[in-house]
C-alpha cells in the first residue's frame, strides 16, 4: 500500500513480539538447565512449553495487521507462560533448596 | 463522547474500516476479524469470541497495536519474574537464614505466573473501553509489581547484612 504509518506501529508490535519470544527463552534455557541437571521434570516441560512461545513469537512474528494479533494468540501465549510458571512455582516447592 | 448503554453499542455489522489485508503475520493468522480469509464461521465466532470482541466500533488500528504492546511489556515482565524465580534457586548460593533463597524464589514464580494471566485481563480491558470510547480502566498491577520488588529488595539488603556481619 503508498500510505505507510509514519509512526511504524506495526513494526516496533513486531519486535516487541520477537523481545518477549526472547524473554521466554531466557527462562526456558534455565529452566531445561535445572530438568537436565538435577532431573527436574517439571522444569522440562515448562522450559519445553516456552520454547514453543519462542519459536511460535519468531515463526509468526510478521508485521501485525490492522486489528492486531488475534485475541486467540494472544490467548495461548499466556497460556502458555501461566501453565510454565504453575510448573516452575510447583518445582521449587517440591525442591526447597 | 457519547455516552451509549451497553446494548446500543452492539454492533452486528461488518466494521467500517477493514482490515489491511498487506498486513499478514500475527494479525493475519487465526484472526476473527470478518474480513480476513482465516475468520471462522459466524457461527463459530458467537460460540467462542467473548461479546465484548464485537462490541462497540474498532479502535484506531495504532491504539489496538499499542494496546498489544502493553500487553507483552507486562508479558515480559512476568517472563522476567519467572527468570529470576529459577536463577535464584540454581545459580545463588543458600543464604545463611534457611528458607529465604526458597521463600523469595516462590514469591517471584507466583507474582510471575499471575501477572502472566493478569496480562491478558488488562489488555481486554483496555481493548473494550477502547471500543466505547471510555476512559481506560485504572490497574493495581504496577502496584503489586512494586510491592513485589520492594520485598525482595529488603529480603536482599537483610540477607547481605546478616551475612556480612
Amino acid at each position: 500500500m503508498s500510505t505507510r504509518d509514519p509512526g511504524l506501529q506495526p513494526e516496533r508490535t513486531a519486535l516487541a513480539w520477537q523481545r518477549t519470544g526472547l524473554a521466554a527463552g531466557v527462562v526456558a534455557v534455565l529452566a531445561l538447565r535445572n530438568g537436565v541437571l538435577h532431573g527436574a521434570l517439571l522444569d522440562l516441560v515448562a522450559g519445553t512449553l516456552l520454547v514453543v512461545v519462542l519459536l511460535m513469537t519468531f515463526i509468526l512474528s510478521r508485521v501485525p495487521s490492522g486489528t492486531g494479533t488475534a485475541r486467540r494468540l494472544l490467548l495461548a501465549t499466556v497460556g502458555a507462560v501461566v501453565l510454565a510458571g504453575v510448573l516452575i512455582t510447583v518445582q521449587l516447592l517440591m525442591n526447597p533448596a | 463522547m457519547i455516552s451509549i448503554s451497553r446494548k446500543a453499542a452492539i454492533v452486528r455489522e461488518l466494521p467500517t474500516r477493514p482490515a489491511h489485508p498487506q498486513w499478514t503475520g500475527i494479525g493475519g493468522w487465526g484472526s476473527t476479524h470478518p474480513m480476513s480469509p482465516h475468520a471462522p464461521r459466524a457461527a463459530k465466532i458467537a460460540l467462542v469470541t467473548p461479546r465484548w470482541y464485537e462490541e462497540g466500533e474498532e479502535p484506531d488500528y495504532r491504539f489496538t497495536l499499542a494496546n498489544e504492546r502493553t500487553f507483552l511489556a507486562w508479558l515480559r515482565t512476568a517472563l522476567a519474574l519467572l527468570a529470576g524465580a529459577v536463577a535464584l534457586a540454581q545459580l545463588v548460593p543458600a543464604f545463611s537464614v534457611a528458607g529465604v533463597r526458597t521463600g523469595l524464589a516462590v514469591l517471584l514464580a507466583v507474582t510471575g505466573t499471575v501477572l502472566a494471566a493478569f496480562s491478558y485481563r488488562r489488555w481486554a480491558q483496555v481493548q473494550r473501553a477502547m471500543r466505547h470510547g471510555r476512559p481506560l480502566p485504572m490497574t493495581w498491577l504496577p502496584f503489586v509489581v512494586g510491592v513485589v520488588a520492594a520485598l525482595a529488595g529488603v529480603a536482599v539488603v537483610v540477607v547481605v547484612l546478616l551475612h556480612t556481619r
